[in-house]
């Protein structure tokens, strides 16, 4: 219960007390008043008494009977009329003591000894009277001295029963006469009493009026103001009692349904505004809250529900319900918001967002199927221009060939960089953490850059710069691709200069054996301005457009640096100097890693190429002819499909040692026809199938994956790539080989002692070092064949010696093209010549590095 | 109202009186009514005896007095009846009583059921020692209006003259 229905129980009793008591009082006074009247009136009407008169004639009757006696028996003669006389008087004398001794009003004196004894002795007198005066005349006569003699003896008996009366009622008339004194002293004190109560009364009244009006006037004022905010409510407010009819409903309420006031009053809240698919559940609701039980939408804070016009239109409100106690009948306030125009606008947004979002993702598959459209035919173009390159032309020609596979390359490029773009956009950048070595990756970089340092007149290094940590798990991809764009960056901005890369560890990253590390490229280039510092790292810009020609970038080599970065958990940043030059850095969280020798080895080696039965299956003319020639360069068969169907035709006729499948054909794609041949059980069912495909995006690699090909090699094709996809798939895995070099190394070790083997060693590897710089240094289509295969041939023996035998397949592979004076193949096979050299020093221990 | 009443009864009565004067008694005389009487042969006094009293419409009801001990029941004419019989035109009624006692009844206050001249209590005749032969009695139960002293002082026993008085 609140307060306020204390207080109002508590001045209900108090009222109740104070009416129950004036009532009484009122009843008391009046009481006692109409006993004070009735006094007074006995008083009054005492001269006329009847009790009295009566007491008083008693005497009287006795004397006129005993007159009539006298004056009878004087005219003892004279007969009639005194006889009748005394007849009548008898009469009138019993009658009048008949009423002493009968009448109630009597009784009390009757009590009296000094009333009731006379009363008796006078009633004795008459009765024993009676015969004689109902006797006839003659024995009345007779009697009469008698009589007379008797009437006297009861005389002062009369005369005391009369006196004894008077006295009788005259102390009883004094009584009654304190009696309304003591009534009338009562009555005044009562009155003075209730006077006093009634005054009380009155000022409590007063002070509760007075307090009752101020009441009254704040809640006139409250109504007032209430009345102000409902009617220009923006929201509709309806109140409906616990049947659910309506009671209020406000000017906005009206506009928003249709009704008015006075036609929405009184009704059914469920007929008027809820739709006919709703009211079940409102009906359910409606009984679930009278019955007290729980509630879904009242008091619940705002809901959206469907409502309708009164024109039968539906459309979605924001409804707020809340009960509330009006006297002791529940009611419920409902404030409802039309909500139709925002649904519309939020619907018209989520359509707009749709429809972006949709531009989006159209931009990105456009990128992607635009940058595979741009590889295929680049593919073609590449591959064509290596092989130009081992054809016979004059120095002229291969200098034109160099410039357009230069240009071709940075195509690729830019290609790849719009493809990493739209891989990113499409959320499909992931970045794969694997032990790297950072001083590997940062020699990598200056190294390749270098040349292109140069060019302009720049020279480049890289350093640590406090404790050197190189062995860290990363995304060394990404990181290089980082590094590359940012160093790449400073060279086209910088001339005759300066580009040093540091790194640094600069503080404890987040969690245990995580470091920051920052990477500082440093140029002494033109520098940005500080309004640029902003934008830099936005796509598509290029601080000068004149130098971004003339330096071919496309403006998204930073854009890209940035997103890895960010991929990768890091942030990226540029403080610069105009004029003096700029620092870009990039700070990432690596983890710390254990690094084990064969880092690198995760790359297989080529250098024992087993001939090999090869099914191309390609629809693309010039692909066809590139794949081909790339294969029967290593000396394998080739034999060629047209489209998938072909494919597997051919699969099915004969057995391949592999087959290379484009994936996007005619008539029959490539997973499709990878499925039949898996599934047909002809004699190539089992053997490896490798994706050629210009589509990289991991999706595609995994749906080629699914289709049951066993590996995949990106457009354009580079020889290395094919060789590597070759030699996995055909289990001349390097891993195995580099094992059993390393197994034959210790033996030599063993069996040749330390000494003898280091000094070997040494003897090879600068060998190998002199006759691989010198083979690269040569110009294939000028060479002295015969010497390639001399010098080939003499550092294949010592290759062999140390268990190099991928190193020693390839020299004799060069070795036999010089012989057969295949120029084309020899340049090819002294292209991938270092790398090779390099894989086979990487296993073997540096001189004197195993003593002891 | 009241007025209009007697007005009323005074026309009807000279009605009658053109068709029938007031009987002569034939036995003893046991009520004499004088004063303002204008019922014809009445013009100088009515007289009654039992008989004729009787044949006026009677009132019985049943009582208990002050003077008598318990309920009694008594036979009577209603006064307005006999008033109405006689032509009584006034605004006063003296009763008096045998030994002369007497009492001033106010025209208006009388009804047309009470009092009534009762002849009869308990199914006989009253005799002059029990109050009789005529007692003007009201209906003392019936209403406590009738409980007063005046009433009482008007309910005269023994009652054997009438007087109409303007």
């Amino acid at each position: 219960m609140s307060d306020t229905d204390t207080h109002v129980l508590r001045r209900r009793w108090v009222f109740g007390l104070i009416g129950f008591g004036v009532l009484l009082g009122l009843v008391t006074v009046a009481w006692l008043s109409a006993q004070v009247f009735t006094d007074f009136n006995d008083r009054r009407a005492a001269p006329s008494d009847n009790v009295q008169w009566t007491l008083s004639q008693v005497e009287v009757d006795y004397l006129s009977y005993l007159n009539a006696l006298e004056t009878a028996s004087a005219a003892q003669d004279a007969q009639n009329g005194t006889l009748d006389l005394v007849r009548r008087r008898f009469d009138l004398f019993y009658s009048r003591v008949d009423t002493l001794a009968q009448s109630r009003v009597f009784q009390p004196l009757r009590q009296d000894d000094r009333f009731r004894l006379p009363l008796e002795r006078v009633t004795r007198h008459l009765n024993a009277a009676i015969p004689l005066i109902d006797a006839p005349d003659a024995k009345l006569s007779e009697q009469l001295d008698d009589l007379k003699r008797a009437a006297l003896e009861i005389g002062p008996h009369v005369r005391t029963l009369a006196v004894s009366g008077i006295s009788y009622f005259a102390t009883e008339s004094d009584q009654q006469r304190t009696q309304t004194a003591a009534n009338l002293l009562r009555l005044a004190i009562l009155s003075g009493a209730l006077l006093l109560t009634l005054g009380a009364v009155s000022a409590y009244l007063l002070v509760v009026n007075r307090r009752a009006t101020r009441r009254g006037r704040a809640l006139r004022q409250a109504n007032e103001r209430m009345n102000t905010i409902l009617s220009t409510s923006l929201d509709g407010v309806i109140v409906v009692d616990a049947k659910g009819d309506v009671i209020e409903f406000n000017p906005a309420a009206e506009a928003i349904f249709g009704y008015t006031a006075d036609q929405a009053r009184g009704r059914s809240i469920g007929d008027l505004i809820v739709p006919p698919h709703l009211r079940e559940a409102h009906r359910a609701g409606m009984v679930r809250m009278q019955s007290g039980g729980e509630r879904h939408v009242v008091g619940k804070g705002r809901v959206q529900l469907e409502a309708m016009r009164a024109d039968g239109e539906q459309f979605p409100v924001e409804l707020a319900l809340q009960s509330a106690r009006a006297g002791d009948q529940e009611i419920v306030i409902g404030f409802v918001r039309d909500i139709s125009q925002q649904v519309a606008a939020q619907q018209e947004l989520i359509h707009a967002r749709d429809q972006a979002l949709a531009g989006e993702k159209a931009k990105a598959d456009f990128l992607t199927v635009m940058s595979h459209e741009i590889r295929t035919p680049l593919n073609g173009l590449l591959g064509n221009l290596t092989l130009l390159k081992n054809t016979r032309t004059t120095r002229e020609q291969a200098r034109f060939v160099e410039n357009m596979e230069i240009s071709g390359q940075i195509l690729l490029s830019h290609v790849d960089t719009v493809l990493d773009i739209a891989r990113f956009e499409a959320g499909k950048l992931s970045v794969a953490l694997q032990p790297s070595n950072l001083n590997d990756i940062l020699q990598e970089i200056v190294d390749g850059q270098s040349g292109n340092a140069a060019s302009r007149g720049n020279s480049i290094s890289w350093q640590w710069v406090g404790e050197a940590r190189p062995c860290v798990a990363a995304d060394a991809q990404r990181l290089r691709q980082i590094l590359l764009n940012l160093v790449g960056n400073a060279i086209k901005f910088t001339e005759n200069g300066r580009i040093s890369i540091e790194v640094e560890v600069t503080e404890p990253g987040p969690a245990a054996g995580v470091n920051i590390f920052e990477f500082r490229i440093i140029d002494t280039g033109i520098g940005i301005g500080p309004d640029e510092v902003d934008v830099i790292f936005d796509d598509f810009h290029t601080s000068d457009p004149s130098i971004g020609r003339a330096t071919g970038g496309t403006g998204l080599g930073l854009g890209i640096a940035r997103r890895f970065a960010e991929a990768m958990g890091g942030e990226i940043g540029v403080e610069s100097t105009p004029g003096e030059g700029s620092v870009f850095w990039v700070r990432l969280p690596l983890q710390d890693a254990e690094l084990d020798a064969n880092v690198d080895s995760d790359q297989p080696e080529v250098q024992h190429v087993q001939p090999l039965d090869v099914l191309v299956v390609e629809d693309n003319e010039i692909n066809r002819e590139v794949i081909c020639n790339m294969l029967k360069l290593d000396g394998h068969r080739v034999t060629v499909a047209k489209n998938g169907q072909l494919g597997v035709d051919a699969a099915a006729a004969h057995r391949f040692d592999v087959i290379l499948m484009d994936i996007s054909m005619p008539v029959m794609d490539g997973p499709t026809a990878t499925r039949h041949i898996r599934s047909g059980g002809g004699p190539s069912a089992e053997i490896p199938i490798i994706a050629v495909s210009a589509n990289v995006l991991p999706d595609a690699v995994d749906a080629f994956r699914a289709a049951g090909m066993t590996a995949f090699v990106g457009k354009p094709i580079a020889l290395d790539a094919l060789r590597k996809a070759l030699s996995v798939v055909t289990n001349l895995g390097a891993s195995t080989r580099s094992e059993e070099e390393t197994d034959h190394i210790g033996d030599l070790r063993a069996s040749l002692g330390a000494d003898v083997f280091d000094r070997l060693l040494a003897k090879y590897l600068s060998e190998g070092d002199a006759v691989v710089a010198q083979l690269a240094q040569l110009e294939a289509g000028e060479a002295d064949l015969d010497q390639v295969a001399q010098e080939c041939h003499r550092l294949a023996g010592s290759a062999a010696t140390f268990g190099a035998m991928g190193f020693r397949d390839a020299l004799i592979a060069i070795e036999m093209a010089a012989k057969s004076a295949e120029r084309q193949q020899v340049a090819l096979l002294l292209n991938g010549l270092p790398e090779v050299w390099e894989r086979a020093k990487a296993v073997l221990p540096a001189p004197g590095a195993i003593k002891g | 109202m009241r007025i209009l009443l007697a007005a009323l009864a005074m026309i009807l009565t000279l009605g009658q009186a053109q068709a029938q004067d007031l009987a002569e008694p034939t036995g003893d005389v046991v009520l004499t009514i004088t004063g303002n009487l204008t019922q014809s042969g009445a013009e100088d006094g009515a007289r009654f005896d039992m008989d004729m009293l009787k044949a006026l419409p009677a009132r019985t009801f049943a009582t208990s007095t002050i003077w008598t001990e318990g309920e009694n029941t008594f036979v009577g004419v209603p006064l307005s009846v006999v008033m109405e019989a006689v032509g009584a035109a006034g605004s006063m009624i003296r009763a008096t009583a045998i030994n002369d006692y007497a009492v001033e009844i106010p025209m208006d206050s009388v009804t047309e059921s009470a009092p009534i001249v009762a002849y009869e209590m308990n199914g006989a005749e009253m005799s002059r020692r029990q109050k009789g032969p005529l007692w003007i009695v009201y209906p003392y139960d019936s209403d406590p209006k009738y409980q007063t002293e005046v009433t009482y002082s008007r309910s005269i026993w023994q009652l054997d003259r009438l007087e109409v008085v303007k």
